[in-house]
């Protein structure tokens, strides 16, 4: 899960306010009941003001030697939540820093460990993988409830009410699950040795089944192990004293990935035929096929890379239709009392807005990420609709709040990008 | 200034509009045309409670010192949370800073809106972030890396010499088809240059790499058949095991090792919040061509080592040149084609002149 993720759960959750043609709150009659009002949310942020506020907390980052980038971090969120608008009010985040850098800290011991172990044994990627799997829905409370309580919309706060326990209780057993197969595949690989003159057909028919389980199983665990989590993580999310709901249904998760893997071969299909013609017409044009003596080396390498990139493409494929099906259809089916959520998000216009930003943003050398940015939210707010009045609703904890506070001393901001 | 108001305890809120009266801000909320509440009894709740918030009923009131205020970013609107837990909230930000007149804002957050605000800073920091970028790649992860690279302990890297020979053994090398002669020939180059403590020498086969020499970081050194076999004479045998050993004594591999992960951390660590494409394309371009840089600085020191070590034997530094010469000639491809940041060992003209001007090889 990343951040845009989270953020959506944020998004999802909070993103119930009404839009200016229906008029500023409380200047007209609301509506019977019967119609609720239709709101639009909107992005408002710029990409030229953005751009500013980007590169100068970048810069800032490298001269504090990374410190700062928790500040960097608040005021980029400061910004997107801020330019966020729902019945003509902005969301607004809070979190300090300091959570933030140690959220960081974690994420990069984590990464040293794991890189620098796999150097000097085999075994150490794996132990951090268990590890990491192990503590996923205790870190995926405390980075929601950092992230949702330190949001607020007209003055409310967003909270999470999950806790660790209940996290373990609602997908642990299906990460047990995933992560006894991954040390069942490493162990068989381990076993096998591939060297063995004798047995090699033996040898390579275990690793392939072994590989054919693995791949079989999370594809299977997939569907189910996503229907949990994000049925977990919206049923707690908050908003003053009130909770949303979520009734989610497996078999949506379950035609995304149908639809996801179809599509995913296909395009793969695609880019491999692409890439023989290219190659193909190489050849020919440079007369290579009468005399391949003549081909410069360089020119075959540049074609078969330009056409390696292609799979870049193909690849943000199947990501998009996964992630468009499955965040709709979650955010379709919350409710918060009486407002109702509707996410519209288009498969092909999303992953055709992450493929043209990816390229805008190399091209570029990097320079055109924050456009990149402000144009992919502009994008997916304004695929979202909510109905109801986000006028009436109540402050107030549904939990003893020094506890709260005790617990959110403890919480920290992970972004899972890694 | 005109804003919203948004009651204690609620979300409703409704325009408004706030005035400074002495020492105290004054918040007026504009009258509801339509008194009648809407529907449940949320409503009902949400709208009594806005009401009592407000003093005179449609008023709230504090000493401008009690009420805080949120930094300024950009457009977005300013907070300004009353003690009593009502918010007043405003796009007009000019009209907040003009308000908070010398009270201001201090600290951070100012100081970082005012760089923000102009495109000046904006094109200074563009023009700062390839500098400080090149400064954190060329001068700090080295001085970073060298010690931590000397903190791993020998044991951990003799581990990872072993990982390392067996993998080159399975994917890449080929047992040895040497005489015995031809590996004491070498052998007799450890000895000479007096490195029998530091210097592990093992020969294998070249398969794809041909004539070739690779130092591994826990002081394994492996010849190829095809590179004994090219460089019939023990002076040049001497000079490229030499170049091996000081990568072993400069602790190459685990500087690089220890400076490629850095350089993906901190670009992680600062990019930390982009989506994962151009996080990639991010990370991996600027890691590939530093790695490059790195390779060939390293390369000079080897050089430099083998040079001193060399001269210290009594064999002519000239000897490295002949050796590369015929290094090169003989990998003559696609490689030597390429721009010359993309080489991974600096031009052998470059390598040649800084061998100086001793005698020459052979003599
Ligand atoms: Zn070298």
């Amino acid at each position: 899960m990343n951040e845009n993720e989270l953020e959506e759960g944020t998004g999802g959750s909070g993103d119930a306010t009404q839009d200016g043609a229906v008029a500023p709150v409380g200047e007209t009659a609301p509506q019977a009941a019967s119609e609720a009002p239709r709101l639009q949310p909107e992005f408002t942020g710029r990409a030229g003001e953005y751009f500013r506020i980007w590169i100068v907390n970048l810069v800032l980052s490298l001269l504090t030697l990374g410190i700062y980038s928790a500040w960097a971090t608040v005021r980029n969120r400061r910004y997107f939540y801020g330019n966020t608008d729902l019945a003509g009010q902005r969301f607004d985040f809070h979190g300090s820093p300091v959570a933030i850098l140690k959220g960081r800290l974690i994420g990069a011991a984590l990464f040293l460990v794991y890189v620098f172990g796999a150097q000097f044994h085999w075994a150490v990627p794996l132990v951090a993988v268990v590890v990491i799997s192990a503590s996923f829905p205790w870190m995926l409370v405390q980075a929601l409830r950092f992230r949702l309580a330190n949001t607020s919309h007209r003055g409310l706060r967003f909270g999470f009410q999950g806790t660790a326990a209940a996290a373990y209780r609602a997908f642990g057993p299906l990460l047990l699950v995933s992560v006894a197969v991954l040390v069942f595949y490493f162990w068989t690989v381990g076993q096998v040795d591939v060297e063995d003159p004798e047995n090699v057909q033996m040898n390579t028919m275990m690793i392939l089944g072994a590989s054919a389980l693995v791949f079989l199983v999370s594809v299977l665990l997939m569907p189910v192990l996503w229907y949990r989590i994000r049925s977990f993580t919206m049923n707690h999310v908050s908003y003053g004293r009130h909770l949303f709901s979520a009734e989610l249904r497996q078999g949506v998760f379950w035609g995304a990935l149908g639809a996801a893997f179809g599509l995913g071969v296909a395009a793969t299909m695609v880019v491999f035929l692409v890439m023989i013609a290219v190659v193909a017409v190489v050849m020919f044009g440079t007369g290579a096929v009468s005399d391949p003596d003549s081909m410069n080396p360089n020119t075959l390498l540049i074609t078969i890379g330009l056409a390696y990139l292609l799979f870049i493409p193909a690849y943000l494929l199947p990501f998009s239709v996964w992630h468009c099906m499955t965040t709709n259809h979650v955010i379709s089916v919350t409710r918060l009392e009486n407002l109702g959520f509707r996410l519209r998000l288009g498969m092909m216009k999303y992953w055709w807005i992450m493929v043209s930003n990816a390229a805008v943003a190399v091209i570029s050398l990097g320079m055109a990420i924050p456009w990149a940015k402000v144009r992919m939210e502009r994008y997916r707010i304004s695929c979202l609709e909510v109905t109801g009045d986000p006028n009436v609703f109540l402050a107030g904890t549904r939990r003893d709040p020094t506890a709260t506070a005790e617990e959110l001393g403890e919480a920290f901001d992970l972004d899972f990008g890694f | 200034m005109r804003g919203h108001w948004t009651a204690p305890g609620a979300s409703l809120t409704r325009p408004a509009s706030l005035r400074s009266e002495g020492g105290e801000w004054v918040v007026g909320v504009d009258p509801d045309p339509l008194e009648d509440a809407p529907h449940g009894a949320d409503v009902e709740a949400g709208h009594s409670q806005a009401a009592r918030a407000g003093d005179a009923g449609n008023e709230a009131r504090a000493a401008a010192d009690d009420v805080r205020v949120s930094s300024r970013l950009a457009s977005i609107p300013r907070r300004l949370e009353f003690p009593g837990g009502g918010c007043f909230s405003t796009l007009d930000n000019d009209a907040v800073d003009q308000l908070l007149g010398r009270r201001g804002e201090s600290g951070e957050a100012s100081l970082v809106d005012r760089l923000e605000r102009r495109w000046a800073w904006a094109l200074v920091a563009v023009a700062a972030l390839p500098v400080c970028l090149w400064l954190l790649f060329t001068v700090g992860l080295p001085i970073v890396a060298h010690p931590l690279a000397n903190a791993i302990p020998e044991r951990a890297v003799d581990t990872l010499d072993d990982a390392v020979l067996t993998l080159l053994e399975e994917q890449l090398l080929e047992p040895t088809e040497l005489s015995l002669d031809q590996m004491l020939q070498a052998e007799a180059q450890v000895d000479r240059l007096g490195l029998n403590d530091r210097v592990d020498l093992v020969f294998h086969g070249g398969g794809d790499i041909g004539a070739n020499a690779l130092a591994l970081p826990g002081g394994t050194v492996v010849f190829t058949d095809e590179l004994v076999e090219l460089l019939e004479t023990d002076d040049e045998l001497a000079a490229v095991l030499a170049h091996e050993a000081g990568h072993v004594a400069e602790k190459h591999s685990l500087r690089n090792l220890v400076q490629s992960v850095g350089a993906v951390a901190v670009l992680g660590w600062i990019f930390g919040d982009l989506s994962f494409v151009t996080d990639l394309a991010l990370v991996s371009v600027p890691a590939v061509l530093q790695q490059l840089s790195y390779t060939r600085r390293f390369e000079r020191e080897a050089d430099a080592y083998a040079h001193r070590l060399l001269e210290e034997h009594g064999i002519p530094a000239a000897c490295l040149s002949t050796a590369l010469s015929k290094l090169v000639e003989q990998a003559r491809g696609p490689v030597s084609e390429l721009p010359s940041i993309l080489q991974t060992h600096p031009g052998l003209e470059e390598r040649i002149a800084a061998s100086g001007d001793g005698p020459a090889c052979g003599e």
